[in-house]
This record gives structure tokens, C-alpha cells and sequence, in this order.
């Protein structure tokens, strides 16, 4: 009988009261992590970026401004430039005010596209307002996350990959504003977001 | 009397098989090897390198100490980004899953970011898709099942059995396959690293990869292999969900490089 009666305290031990006592406790951990971020906010994401001139950044980094944010990778010829085309878009409608932009590439192709070649892919693509475009570079677990967090799918093919083409608007604290799910289209929707989230600053 | 030795019989139970039982290490190599993936349209074979995976899903119990000792990832804790509000909605409370059953059985309706946080604590990772379906393809005795209509017809008959509201049965409890893995199929749906490797992609024109095959029309009659309905439905399945999504027949186990 005695077994029993071992197993039988051990498992009461575990279950009940610990449990109780724990429950109670405060929860600190992530909250101090990330201080006044939303619950939902992209920026509760705690990877780390290396930016096309070398600079390590946390995606919260970019708070405090609109951003448009993509997954992309360099040698990419077919649906990318259609992204980065919309990109232009988006920067000329609201040209008054693209310095109060962030316009975020994330590389999903880490091994190829280092810093270093996103430093050269944005001198080759001559970027409007320099200084407000950030291509990032992270480890691939980091890109798959940032994906999942943005619903973007894609998977490697070779040297190429296949890919969801989802822009998505965040809006000053990291939330997702708007998603607009191609390139084309409804670029026009993103621009009246950024406008709406723009105008919610105030001007300056 | 009696009721000590109900209590210790549900304590056995609650524990799940005992560490005696699982004397075996905890995770099984699966040696790598290459498949036709079900996405291929050119069935090109791709190939898997050898893996660590674990023998078990990741049960309630060991749920239970993850949260103990991550209070970021506790019912009432988590992050927005990281969980829908059904993430461990059948637990009475943060450290309080309830029923014994529930610690003994494979915990389901987490999130992706929870799994993997999981496996992360533990110095592992979630298997990716082509690994959990190059395990998958085995049954009891042999490496490689699929040629064989028996084996995938018995996975589609568990998928058309409803989990019901008991939630599903203990870790273990769907028999181990040719690696010594358990319950591959026959209880939960799996989180894997890269379910969102599969995309449909609307009415992009760039597309160069149909991957709408998987899901429009003919369903899977452009696939690589029509007649694998059971990994149709995987895909279909992981293609469906968001990473924050808590599913009540979803669970997931880890994985491992080799070193």
C-alpha cells in the first residue's frame, strides 16, 4: 500500500498546492521587457537586427513613427520590385511628410542578403529620403517569427523564394494599422492609413 | 484505503508514464533521408538531414512547469502578439490545468510563439514541416508507409474522428512508429517551425509558385502524389492557421540539430 500512498502525496504536492500559492504571484518578466508597447504590438517581438550600415536595432526602435514594413530579398525579380514599387508609391503621396515615415525591408534571405549587400541593393535602388529606408538582416528563426507575426508565408525554393507579397502599415506603437495583401491595387488604402495615423500626431 | 489507492492510480495516470517507462532517452534520431513533398509540382525529392525529435508531445505536466518557470507565457500574462485569447482556455487557472487527464494528455490550444518559446527553453526548436513529415511516413515497422493504402487510410479515419470535448487521450496512447516516436498521428495536430511555408497568394501574377494547387478545384490532383489525402490535409491544415492561433486538437513536440 505504501507506494500508493507515496505517489498519491507526491501528486498532491504537485497539483494542488503550489499551485495556488504561485498563482498569486506577480507577473513581471516580459512586462518590464517590453515597457509600454501594446499587448499586441509587433515591437514585443525581442529579436535582434542588423541594419544595411551594420547597426544592431531591436524592431522597437522604430516606435513613435508610421512604418511600412515588407519581406523581401534582394535577388528577387519577379513580385519584390512590385513591393518596392508600391514602397515608391507610398513615399511620393505622402512626400510632405515621408520624413515622418519609417519604410522597413526585412530580408527573408539572411545568408545572401548581408549588411553589406543591402547597403549596395540601397544605393542601387536610389531610395527617396534617404536616411528613413531600414533593411534589416536577421538570423532565420528571427525572420520566421517577424513572418508569423505579420501572416507573411514563404518558403525557399532553391535560390529563389516563393512568398506572400503583404504590405503591412504599423502605427506608432507597433500595432498593425493596415495589411494590404498585394502589391497594385489597393496601394491607395495604405496611403489614406499612414495619412490617418499621420494626422492622429498632429502636424508638426 | 481505498481511496489512497484510487488516488495513486489517478496519481500514475496524472503523471503520465512514469520515468521508469521512458527510460529511453527523451528523443529518438531520426536519420535524414528524402521524400517528394506534397507541394512539389515537379516531385522533385527533397532532402532531410538527420534529426533529433522527441519521442513524446509535449504534455500538460510538462506545459504546467514551462509556465511555473516562464510567468511571461501564464494564461493571464501573455502577450497579444504571441496568443489569441483561447490560448490555454481549458485550464482552470494560470498553474491550474484541472482535470488529471489534462496533465497526462498532449496540451493543445497554444500558440505557435508558445510552442516554440517551449522548445526554446529547453535548448531545442520545433521540427520544421519536411522533417515532421519525413518521421510521419513511417508506422510501426517500417521507415516508409506511404506506398501503402492501409496506412493512409487509418490516418484519415482519425482525422475524420471528432477529438470531442474530453479533449484528446494521454501522451503515448496512439502507439509508436518504426523510430520510436509516438503518437506521430493518432492524437493532435502538430505546430511545426514553418507552417507558414505554404501560401496561397490570391491572384498574384509574379507567382511562380502555385502552390493553389494544394486547395483550388481539383484539390489535391495537382499535387505531387494525388494520392496522399492525409497530407493534403496536413498542409491544408498549416496553411490555414496564424501563429497565434490556439487550437483544440493542436499540440506540438520538439526537435533538435544534431550536434
Amino acid at each position: 500500500m505504501k507506494p500508493y500512498f507515496l505517489i498519491a502525496l507526491c501528486f498532491l504536492a504537485l497539483v494542488s498546492p503550489t499551485g495556488a500559492a504561485d498563482e498569486k504571484a506577480p507577473e513581471s518578466g516580459a512586462a518590464e521587457k517590453a515597457p509600454g508597447f501594446p499587448s499586441d504590438s509587433l515591437y514585443q517581438l525581442e529579436s535582434s537586427w542588423l541594419t544595411q550600415d551594420g547597426k544592431e536595432i531591436r524592431l522597437g526602435s522604430l516606435a513613435g513613427s508610421p512604418v511600412v514594413i515588407a519581406l523581401v530579398y534582394t535577388s528577387c525579380k519577379a513580385s519584390c520590385p512590385l513591393i518596392l514599387g508600391d514602397f515608391r508609391k507610398i513615399h511620393k503621396n505622402l512626400s510632405e511628410n515621408a520624413s515622418r515615415i519609417s519604410f522597413v525591408l526585412v530580408s527573408m534571405d539572411p545568408d545572401r542578403d548581408t549588411p553589406g549587400r543591402l547597403k549596395e541593393f540601397e544605393k542601387g535602388q536610389k531610395f527617396p529620403a534617404p536616411g528613413r529606408w531600414v533593411l534589416l538582416n536577421g538570423k532565420e528563426e528571427s525572420v520566421r517569427e517577424l513572418a508569423a507575426a505579420l501572416n507573411v508565408s514563404y518558403r525557399k525554393t532553391g535560390k529563389e523564394f516563393a512568398h506572400s507579397n503583404v504590405i503591412t502599415v504599423l502605427d506608432p506603437t507597433g500595432k498593425i494599422a493596415h495589411q494590404q495583401p498585394q502589391p497594385g491595387s489597393s496601394v491607395q488604402k495604405t496611403i489614406e492609413t499612414i495619412q490617418g495615423l499621420l494626422g492622429g500626431e498632429g502636424k508638426p | 484505503m481505498t481511496r489512497w489507492i484510487v488516488l495513486g492510480f489517478l496519481a500514475a495516470l496524472a503523471l503520465g508514464p512514469a520515468p521508469s517507462v521512458w527510460a529511453e532517452e527523451e528523443m529518438a534520431k531520426i536519420p535524414g533521408g528524402k521524400f517528394v513533398p506534397l507541394y512539389g509540382t515537379n516531385k522533385k525529392p527533397v532532402k532531410v538531414k538527420a534529426f533529433w525529435l522527441d519521442r513524446r508531445l509535449v504534455s500538460g505536466g510538462d506545459f504546467l512547469k514551462f509556465v511555473e518557470e516562464n510567468p511571461s507565457w501564464r494564461c493571464s500574462a501573455v502577450k497579444r502578439l504571441f496568443a489569441d485569447e483561447g490560448y490555454l482556455q481549458k485550464w482552470r487557472g494560470d498553474l491550474e490545468p484541472g482535470e488529471a487527464d489534462i496533465l497526462a494528455a498532449p496540451v493543445v490550444q497554444v500558440s505557435w510563439f508558445s510552442a516554440r518559446a517551449y522548445c526554446r527553453s529547453k535548448g531545442k526548436r520545433l521540427p520544421h514541416t519536411e522533417e515532421w513529415e519525413l518521421a510521419a511516413l513511417a508506422d510501426e515497422t517500417r521507415p516508409d508507409a506511404s506506398a501503402d493504402p492501409a496506412f493512409g487510410r487509418k490516418i484519415l479515419e482519425w482525422y475524420s474522428r471528432p477529438t470531442g470535448d474530453k479533449g484528446p487521450g494521454p501522451v503515448g496512447s496512439a502507439g509508436k512508429n518504426f523510430y520510436g516516436v509516438y503518437d506521430l498521428h493518432g492524437l493532435v495536430w502538430e505546430w511545426t517551425e514553418d507552417f507558414n511555408s505554404i501560401f496561397m497568394t490570391g491572384e498574384s501574377r509574379a507567382d511562380r509558385s502555385p502552390d493553389e494547387k494544394l486547395f483550388c478545384g481539383a484539390g489535391a490532383a495537382g499535387t505531387a502524389d494525388p494520392l496522399n489525402y492525409a497530407g493534403y490535409m496536413r498542409y491544408a491544415f498549416r496553411s490555414s492557421l496564424k501563429a497565434t492561433h490556439t487550437v483544440a486538437n493542436l499540440g506540438f513536440r520538439c526537435a533538435r540539430d544534431l550536434p
